[in-house]
């Protein structure tokens, strides 16, 4: 039975990245995009490259990196998959993570959207507003009067 | 560069998703204006790793602040209490409300009781000030037929933030008594439905059956509420066919040696578990002076088909918390703060100890129990300490202090 699955079959397929580099894949690997998913069933030529116009080579090969293992079921437990997407996303910087989190919405990874959307919320967790500006290189673009009506809704966000 | 303060709206959203503590909701909020925008849509549901599937929508807890009611020269206010940022929140209570400083405030899912100075009774949302008005209540006019009622607990069957198809539950009891045997008032109303509220009755009249004593603890589980009385019987109602009436399921022990065992139902992850609160007495130097203190706390898993009771060691990652209002369990995220443990059982002293306790002399009852180091973690507000405290006694575990009673209740932070 195993022998005549589709990924034994499985059709390649060629990504293309918004800075022109290409990629080889493994359709059932693409398929994880749902925004690929749809581009295949439009497509007339399955040989020309697709485009993911707005991931740059760096965070499409990390994007696919992800895909290929999560597209292998066969071989790791579930606890091993949830230490390798826990490694997988530790590894990255704050800005590779901000443009991942970009392409896994853009092209509709649902199971990396979640990793890396937990990811960040996990590094919020008990920080103060100051605090996460800080980590994120956020600007604090209130005006002080629109801080102090915040302060005054909001007593739990700040530090006594 | 990475611009995260512009990340797209439905980003932010998503990543609060994942955020339990409605602390950190309010904090995503304030950051930028860019985030502040995308999360007045944003839905806070304190993120539950369902990966069960057991527990059902609307039927989720959260992780509760401790509220308790205070009197300023400015009105009645409801004061929470965040272990998670060791911060106050202070809630102006509305004109007209019939509510005082010495009442313990009523609450479920978030939702709190407010009784009208014309005895209407309102749920009442304190962050979206949502109010639900609920059928008057008779019981509630002053000495009724000789008794003199107050409210004395609030049961959800569901959070009517996420569904509105909840029945709300009510322990009404006598005021000037403090005989347990003297039986609670129930009450129950299910929204949407004009019949107003239903008053559970036993059909035989039983001096010994569940209307014998005073209510304990009532909860809800798989479709119907289940009660537990202070003699140990627990009994299931029939409030999903509109009946008064109720079903025994089993009874328990209430005393052993010189313990007094009194109970509490929750409904965690699937199981409904039966708290076992060991309460000793205590005599202090002179003699009329006597006071209970807790001494432990066993769960027990109940199968209701069969009454049979089996003991639960460990709770994992579930917190449970006792008290006057509903109890209920919790899943506690892992490394998220000091104050809020797993495997621990929060109780507040409420006003079944404290009757037993004859005068309300000691507040010992109020205790954090962790059910794998089994010491009592005791802790107590004392009036001559500054609210900062309360967390350096918590966080010490100081033993019990004698102090000034504060009527306590825990209140879940809104899903909204």
């Amino acid at each position: 039975m195993a022998s005549t699955s589709t990924s034994t079959l499985s059709r390649k397929l060629i990504l293309k990245s918004s800075d022109g580099e290409k990629f080889e894949v493994d359709e059932n690997v693409a398929m994880q995009s749902q925004t690929i998913k749809h581009m295949i069933e439009d497509l007339d030529d399955i040989n020309s490259p697709i485009p993911v116009s707005i991931v740059t080579g760096t965070i499409l090969s990390k994007v696919i990196e992800y895909c290929k293992k999560h597209a292998t079921e066969d071989s790791d437990s579930d606890e091993q998959l949830k230490q390798w997407d826990k490694e997988y996303a530790n590894n990255m910087d704050l800005n590779t993570l901000y443009y991942l989190l970009l392409a896994a919405n853009y092209m509709e990874i649902k199971g990396l959207l979640e990793l890396i959307t937990q990811c960040v919320a996990d590094m919020i967790k008990g920080k103060s507003p100051e605090e996460i500006r800080a980590h994120f290189n956020i600007k604090n673009d209130f005006t002080p009067q629109e801080e102090a009506n915040i302060r005054n809704e909001n007593p739990w966000a700040f530090e006594n | 560069m990475a611009g995260w303060g512009d990340m797209p709206k439905e980003l932010v959203t998503k990543i609060a998703e994942h955020l339990h503590f409605f602390e950190d909701f309010v904090t995503l909020s304030c950051v930028c204006s860019s985030w502040r925008s995308a999360l007045k849509k944003a839905k806070f549901r304190a993120f539950i790793n369902n990966n069960d599937g057991r527990s059902s929508l609307g039927r989720e807890h959260t992780i509760p602040w401790l509220g308790y009611p205070e009197r300023y020269s400015s009105g009645l206010y409801y004061t929470l209490h965040s272990f998670y940022k060791n911060t106050f929140r202070y809630i102006k209570v509305q004109e007209g409300v019939y509510n005082n400083d010495e009442e313990r405030i009523l609450a479920s899912y978030g939702w709190l009781l407010l009784v009208l100075e014309s005895l209407k009774l309102l749920l009442f949302n304190p962050y979206t000030g949502a109010t639900i008005e609920l059928p008057e209540i008779e019981l509630l006019w002053p000495v009724h037929y000789g008794v003199d009622y107050h409210l004395d607990k609030l049961i959800l069957s569901a959070n009517p933030s996420i569904t509105s198809d909840f029945i709300v539950f009510l322990a009404l009891e006598d005021k000037d008594t403090t005989d347990i045997t003297v039986p609670s008032m129930l009450v129950y109303w299910r929204n949407g439905y004009d019949d107003g509220w239903i008053q559970v009755v036993d059909p035989q009249l039983n001096l010994d059956g569940f209307l014998g004593s005073l209510c304990r603890d009532i909860t809800f589980y798989q479709g119907e509420f289940y009660g537990v009385n202070c003699n140990g019987m627990i009994v299931k109602f029939e409030t999903a066919q509109g009946s008064p009436h109720f079903q025994v399921v089993t009874e328990l022990e209430t005393r052993k040696n010189n313990e007094a065992w009194y109970y509490y139902l929750v409904e965690s992850a699937g199981q409904l578990l039966v708290i076992r609160q060991v309460i000793i007495h205590l005599n202090w130097y002179m003699i009329h002076i006597t006071s209970c203190e807790t001494k432990r706390f066993e769960v027990l898993e109940l199968d209701v088909k069969d009454g049979k009771v089996k003991e639960v060691t460990n709770l994992g990652d579930r917190a449970i918390f006792t008290g006057s209002n509903s109890s209920f369990s919790v899943q506690v995220p892992a490394h998220s703060n000091p104050g809020i443990t797993a495997n621990t059982i929060f109780n507040l002293d409420d006003r079944v100890t404290w009757r037993w306790d004859g005068h309300g002399v000691c507040y010992g009852n109020t205790c954090f129990y962790n059910i794998l180091d089994g010491q009592p973690w005791k802790f107590i507000k004392r009036l001559d300490r500054s609210p900062q405290e309360i967390c350096y006694l918590l966080l010490n575990r100081s033993p019990s202090l004698l102090g000034e009673g504060i009527p306590y209740t825990w209140i879940e932070s809104p899903m909204i």
